[in-house]
């Protein structure tokens, strides 16, 4: 298949959970009224429900999948590791570290965008970091190992912020935040994301040549011409922008940036460069699709994706991890 | 007319050792030149420098007339074709994507979006290193010997003046080390300079028209085998000498 016939299958595909997502799930409204109310047909009240409620939970999670798909498909191309994503680099960690803080000190009293705000400050702090303590010569195994640093330092961060929780609702907007959920998300919390995704998108993108080469290690890259310091830069950065963005938007949704490029690689013929759209589309429709499923089951209690995620994700990643040979090598 | 590769008073340390010492080498186009030298002696050092892989702590180094930081990578790439001792690839991409990774310092696409000239240049390197039958298996799936000659057609598929391998005749069998000696051979007939360190002093004999000998980070000899390698050199660098079936401890 090539490249362009397989990212218009999953686009495809990806367009048929957002219309899903939007149209089904719910007692209120069947079906045909629901994508009447989509498509400016129907009744005031089917629109609203269809537009303005879950078309932009069901793009909000398209989008995020596609986010954190993108983010795997790059870091796993330039670590050179089927197991590295966002999690990996503590990307992940520090964004929502950001994101307990503003919750912690109640900064959405200044300012409704200082959730989403610090979430990308530290998303984008943490690459700083690994960029400086790294200072252009770190090899990808330094990177990663910082990367648990900081994760662990985060995790500890967030931790403690959960244990001094001055009362119950604080702790338990902390935990509804980290367990990671796209309901109730309107067109401005996708559109504070927007450019912060964009930037990431192209920044991913113009690294995909040089990922290709680094198939050959770092070292044959170089010499087969590939600038490696630009190809770790842009892929760092973008994937901070993407991850940073995503947890603003959903609080952490793990595993789908490990899971989507290990299903598409086959099909793009193990290219880390073409690798790269088609686990974002990958990535999307599985998390819309995960979301539409946790909306239709018939708990009285929703469950988080966040959580679906890790229930489906966590396994197949242990399977992964399994089958790989060499990991780290 | 400038030479492919110009170094000239070339120190280099890793970690505080020096590895390389005040080193001065030409290399003349049509000529295999053998690099040789006892376990550590710098071979590998002085062809990653001669990449600028690492950097030189004195002198300086040349690709074709001009200096190696003065080039992006993507030129320095155009001009010197390497073959790293490691032949590692990190996804099971297929063979004719691996050789077609040799091009990349020309575009940088996968083996079925390459332009034909393109395409033509890499299914030729495949053909010539014999590896047409499994350049469309991934090449995970591959035997050692089998990938070692698919990364030996991605650094003919460069088609850079200057060509340097760093053992590319290790894990091949005996038909197939010397085929690829008879292409280096025929790189260097075809107007390249050809920089290959080896093991192999015998083959070194066989194959080179000129032979460099490295000895604890120095040039110890430098000039057509059969001077380069002459006894004393044998005795002293290596600790061998000629006997009767081939190489005796000295």
């Amino acid at each position: 298949m090539t490249p362009l016939r397989l990212n218009l299958v999953l686009a495809a595909l990806g367009l048929l959970t957002v219309v899903a997502g939007t149209v089904l799930g719910g007692a209120v409204l069947p079906p045909g009224e629901a994508l009447a109310g989509l498509v400016f047909m129907g009744g005031e009240e089917a629109r609203i429900i269809a537009q303005e409620i879950r078309l932009p939970r069901a793009l909000a999670a398209f989008l995020i999948g596609g986010a954190l798909g993108l983010s795997g498909a790059a870091l796993q191309g330039l670590l050179r590791n089927p197991l590295a994503d966002p999690g990996v680099l503590g990307v992940s960690a520090m964004s929502a570290l950001g994101a307990v803080i503003a919750i912690y000190f109640n900064l959405a009293v200044i300012s409704v965008w200082m959730t989403p705000g610090l979430a990308v400050l530290f998303a984008l702090a943490a690459t700083a970091l690994l960029y400086a303590l790294g200072a252009g010569h770190a090899t990808t195994t330094q990177l990663v190992l910082v990367g648990v640093g900081l994760s662990s330092f985060a995790g500890a961060l967030t931790a403690l912020l959960m244990n001094l929780a001055p009362n119950p609702f604080t702790l338990s907007d902390l935990v509804n935040w980290l367990m990671g959920s796209v309901a109730n998300r309107s067109f401005a919390d996708i559109g504070f994301a927007a450019p912060f995704w964009l930037a990431g998108l192209v920044m991913v993108l113009c690294a995909g040549p040089g990922l290709r080469a680094l198939t050959l290690g770092e070292e044959g890259a170089a010499t087969a011409g590939a600038n490696v310091p630009r190809v770790r830069g842009l892929v760092i950065a973008g994937a901070a922008l993407l991850t940073g963005a995503s947890v603003a938007v959903a609080g952490a949704i793990g595993f789908v940036g490990i899971v989507a490029p290990h299903l598409v690689r086959p099909f793009v013929r193990h290219d880390a460069g073409d690798l790269l759209i088609p686990s974002a589309l990958a990535a999307g429709a599985v998390l819309a699709l995960a979301d539409l499923v946790i909306r239709l089951l018939p708990f009285t209690i929703e469950l988080k994706l966040g959580v679906a995620a890790a229930l489906v994700g966590a396994p197949a990643f242990i399977w992964i991890a399994a089958r790989s040979r060499g990991i780290g090598a | 007319m400038s030479r492919p590769l110009e170094i000239s008073g070339l120190t280099v340390s890793l970690g505080g050792r020096t590895v390389l010492e005040d080193v001065d080498l030409a290399l003349e186009p049509g000529v295999v030149t053998g690099l040789v030298g006892p376990n550590g002696a710098g071979k590998t050092s002085l062809i990653r420098a001669a990449l600028g892989l690492v950097p030189a702590r004195l002198g300086e180094v040349r690709l074709a007339g001009r200096a190696l930081h003065e080039l992006t990578t993507r030129e320095r790439a155009r001009l010197a074709g390497y073959l790293p001792q490691s032949r590692s690839s990190a996804w099971a991409i297929r063979g004719h994507d691996l050789v077609a990774l040799g091009r990349f310092a020309w575009g940088g696409r996968p083996f079925e979006r390459l332009a034909a000239p393109e395409r033509a240049i890499v299914e030729r390197a495949i053909a010539r290193v014999d590896a047409s039958a499994y350049a469309h298996r991934p090449v995970t799936e591959l035997s050692g010997g089998e990938r070692a000659r698919l990364h030996l057609a991605r650094a003919l598929a460069a088609q850079a003046p200057l060509l340097m391998l760093d053992e590319p005749a290790s894990a091949l069998d005996p038909r197939h080390q010397i085929e690829a000696m008879t292409l280096l051979a025929e790189e260097a007939a075809s107007g390249r300079a050809v920089l290959v360190a080896l093991h192999d002093l015998a083959a070194a004999k066989r194959w080179c028209g000129r032979v460099v000998v490295l000895d604890g980070g120095k040039l110890a000899a430098d000039g057509p085998p059969e001077q380069a390698l002459r006894p004393e050199i044998l005795k002293s660098v290596f600790g061998v000498a000629e006997g009767p079936g081939g190489l005796i401890p000295a």
